[in-house]
């Protein structure tokens, strides 16, 4: 199979893109550690906290996926690598469920 | 007849099959990789989330970070560390590809730097960890026997180091030599129970966080499923920091290329791929952070 990529050409956001991102990723990061602390000082609750901080993971996972990982210029040629892992991971979760309603010490 | 003829063409073109993946195999293979990586890491942090809310109730929760001398502010300040690295390796790419050696390399030359800051922050919380005796098996989390008597003699040690070094102990002391006289052993055995001088120790390292400047005191309360805390805690931090420390050996390598004049432009899709690598190390943390720190 021959080698088709061109070192000589960047495919994918520029540089004002990464800074852009960049400053996002810091937003949400402080957004994260504030929410967190309202949760402590009992002004959010904590599934409401909960559900925000693991957003703002997911939106941070993004667009490090998206942006620094060419995923936007890559998805349509790769996704079928990715994608059986997030379901797979999914199931894991789920079949593991019913050791949470297990207790064995009493 | 012209028609016909790139008609034809047209149809010999489609029924022509190309084999493998429009990428290069580089890329291929480290996206392959990153798959594996995260069905390593769903195990681990899967895991964690089943235990996490399994046992747990409310009269014994599961710890909070306060309890297990986790510092919130540290692990974010870890977090923009690595995001910081993320920008440097993708604008190291970026660079190379648009011929600059040179800039390149100190992009690259920051990331290691960071990277080697977030280890040492890292190292540090461990040494936290170790001086606090926050180890998977070390933590008193039940006091059923035998664990109840050896938490008896833990406790009488501290308290004994404690009032020996009366200048350290600030305004716990009075309550500590009034703990060790009840836990004066009798016949043998303790005058309180595993389970009252746990609750004594709580009493006394809540009422002396509330003094101004108090001094931290050098006492073992019961942390209900500290171990398991403990457990998932160095599992998933420790596999994640032998990946970055995996990582940073790579960025050595290109720079010690560098060093030789060997890092050339043609070199751009193999910083791409080692790029690919570390964000995807980013993105673990990313989820790691608030797992373990926040919620």
């Amino acid at each position: 199979m021959t080698d088709s990529h061109s070192s000589d050409h960047h495919a994918g956001p520029g540089f004002k893109a990464y800074m852009v991102v960049f400053g996002a990723l810091s937003i949400f990061t402080a957004i994260s550690f504030i929410v967190n602390s309202a949760v402590r000082h009992e002004v959010l609750g904590a599934h409401t906290g909960f559900t925000l901080i693991l957003g703002v993971a997911v939106i941070k996972a993004v667009l490090v996926g998206t942006y620094f990982m060419h995923l936007v210029v890559d998805w349509p040629k790769i996704y079928y690598l990715i994608f059986p892992t997030f379901i797979l991971g999914a199931m894991l979760i789920v079949v593991l469920l019913p050791d949470i309603v297990l207790d064995w010490h009493n | 007849m012209i028609r016909l003829m790139a008609h034809a063409t047209a149809v010999h073109e489609e029924s022509i099959l190309h084999m493998g993946a429009p990428v290069p195999n580089g890329k291929l293979a480290m996206w392959i990789f990153l798959a594996t990586e995260i069905m390593f890491f769903t195990g681990l942090i899967g895991v964690y989330v089943v235990l996490r809310n399994g046992n747990p109730s409310t009269r014994e929760p599961w710890p909070i970070p306060e309890d297990v001398h986790l510092v919130e502010w540290i692990g974010a300040f870890n977090t923009f560390v690595l995001i910081c690295s993320s920008v440097t390796v993708v604008l190291a790419h970026f660079a190379l590809t648009k011929g600059n050696v040179g800039g390149a390399v100190k992009y690259v030359a920051v990331t290691l730097a960071l990277g080697a800051v977030f280890l040492v922050v890292k190292g540090v919380e461990y040494r936290s960890k170790y001086d606090h005796d926050i180890l998977p098996g070390h933590v008193f989390d039940r006091l059923s026997e035998p664990r109840g008597t050896q938490y008896i003699e833990k406790i009488r040690e501290q308290l004994n180091g404690i009032v020996a070094r009366p200048e350290e102990a600030g305004p716990a002391l009075e309550d500590c030599k009034k703990l060790l006289a009840e836990m004066e052993l009798k016949d043998g055995r303790s005058q309180l129970t595993p389970q009252e001088a746990g609750a004594r120790v709580k009493e006394i390292l809540e009422k002396h966080k509330t003094v101004p400047n108090y001094p931290e005191l050098h006492l073992s309360p019961v942390i209900p499923f500290g171990n398991l805390w403990a457990s998932c805690y160095f599992a998933m931090t420790g596999f994640h920091a032998l990946h970055v420390f995996g990582g940073l050996v790579i960025f050595a390598i290109i720079l010690i290329m560098a060093g030789l004049g060997r890092l050339g432009v043609q070199h751009a899709g193999f910083l791409e791929l080692i790029g690919l690598y570390w964000h995807f190390v980013d993105i673990v943390w990313i989820f790691l952070f608030p797992l373990l720190y926040l919620v």
